[in-house]
């Protein structure tokens, strides 16, 4: 009696097992906000699926400075990365411009790059790329070429991110300026209409990701792309 | 957890007590094991797909099929059934299928213990069925960053096996079900589900072994 009795429970856990569901996510994004850029038409810019993004933090004259932006890269790498569950990107430190993709600054020191050809904005964080024929996004991203001594043949750096050295002294701002930017280096080409996102215009209020950035960039690397870097 | 341990008092209670002239013998076993679908996501909302051309239709993941070699103990029970406790290790990595094709995310080694019964149901043939846990150590990164949950485990097979040379070679399919979470899924609210775990194996069991 004990024996089928057993054998009864072991048989019944195995049913209970085998009829929940497959993994399933709780619900779909719906919850996003536009990510596309406005170029020609609404155009969707990202990486390629799998890439790592390499990005070269430029050390400047002020090493405090350097290591505040080293500090809060690393934060913000991290946060975007834990929302590529399935390899979709992966954001890491550079060791050296040629082996760069994308250059982060303090807007106080001069770039590393040349720039003539695709001026940095000015504001307390922004992300430029420049169009390599602005009639034709399709083509891809101009590459900046790296100043002397570094390889001026290298045309692998395809964004500047130049942070206003005045919000350094600003406690939290270096994290949300650059968890922001990164976010634009990801591909989110506009700014979120709802003020509480990270991706909003103006300085972010937070250096986290809502549930609507975590969404939209998960959307965005399940979009198919106009333009790759 | 508490799966398990229901289970395990389960087949406690099932199990006849060995007699005390049992003899303990050992087996190891090789094979190749992979699984349907632990992930499956629809990515989008009907309404957002509307809005934004170019939206993966579907994303899902399984681990990839890789070898899976064990060890273990089998003490006999009755004239045709043994009971079968083994542990094993399969080096496979998470596979993501999409509309671009298939890629790797993550290697994953799955270790998994098992407590079971094994028993020659008509000649050669063979029936077992046991309960377990499963461990997925994977790369801290991706769906694996912050660690995954130890997954009860169920397990059926369907096999021969012959005597040769004093020693019992066994071949047998299996499929397993199973749970599948992880810290990182669960933060994306992607709930856990059951996965089914298929393979095959061969193994040999000793002859000798100690009492």
């Amino acid at each position: 009696m004990i024996r089928r009795t057993g054998l009864l429970i072991i048989a019944l856990s195995a049913l209970a097992l085998g009829c929940q569901e497959p993994t399933l996510p709780a619900t779909s994004i719906g919850d996003i906000y536009e990510f596309r850029l406005n170029a020609d038409s609404l155009r969707v810019l990202r990486w390629p699926t799998g890439s790592t993004i390499r990005v070269y933090i430029n050390h400047g004259a002020d090493s405090a400075n350097a290591e505040l932006m080293a500090t809060a890269f690393e934060r913000a790498a991290a946060i975007w990365n834990s929302q590529a569950l399935f390899g979709e990107y992966n954001i890491v430190r550079a060791s050296s411009i040629e082996t760069s993709d994308v250059v982060m600054r303090w807007s106080a020191d001069p770039t590393p790059l040349d720039v003539t050809a695709c001026v940095p904005g000015f504001s307390a964080g922004v992300t430029t790329f420049c169009f390599l024929d602005p009639d034709d996004p399709a083509a891809g991203l101009l590459p900046f070429p790296p100043l002397p001594p570094d390889n001026p043949e290298y045309d692998g750096v395809k964004m500047v991110v130049s942070i206003l050295s005045s919000q350094a002294p600003i406690p939290g701002r270096a994290d949300a300026l650059i968890t922001h930017e990164l976010g634009h280096v990801l591909g989110i080409g506009r700014h979120s209409p709802f003020p509480e996102d990270l991706m909003t215009a103006g300085t972010p209020p937070r250096a986290t990701l809502s549930r609507r950035d975590a969404n939209t960039i998960r959307l965005l690397y399940h979009t198919e792309p106009d333009i790759t870097p | 957890m508490h799966l398990t341990v229901v289970l395990f008092v389960a087949v406690m209670l099932a199990l006849p007590p060995a007699p005390a002239s049992a003899q303990v013998r050992f087996e190891v076993s090789a094979g190749a094991a992979g699984t349907g679908a632990v992930v499956r996501d629809p990515i989008a909302t009907g309404s957002v797909r509307d809005s934004i051309p170019g939206v993966q239709d579907e994303l899902s993941a399984s681990f990839a099929t890789a070898p899976r070699l064990g060890i273990g103990v089998v003490l006999p029970m009755r004239t045709r059934t043994e009971a079968v406790m083994r542990v094993s290790w399969s080096p496979s990595s998470m596979q993501v299928q999409e509309d671009g094709g298939t890629r790797d995310v993550a290697d994953v080694g799955i270790f998994e213990a098992l407590l079971g019964v094994r028993s020659r149901v008509w000649r050669a043939l063979e029936l077992s069925g046991g309960f377990g846990g499963l461990y997925f150590n994977g790369d801290d990164a991706g769906p694996f960053s912050g660690g995954a949950d130890i997954a009860p485990v169920l397990e059926g097979g369907f096999g021969a096996g012959a005597d040769r040379a004093g020693h019992r070679l066994h071949v047998r399919g299996i499929v397993q079900l199973h749970r599948f979470n992880t810290d990182a899924l669960q933060n994306a609210r992607i709930s856990g589900g059951s996965v089914v775990r298929y393979g095959i194996e061969t193994s040999l069991t000793w002859k000798g072994g100690a009492r």
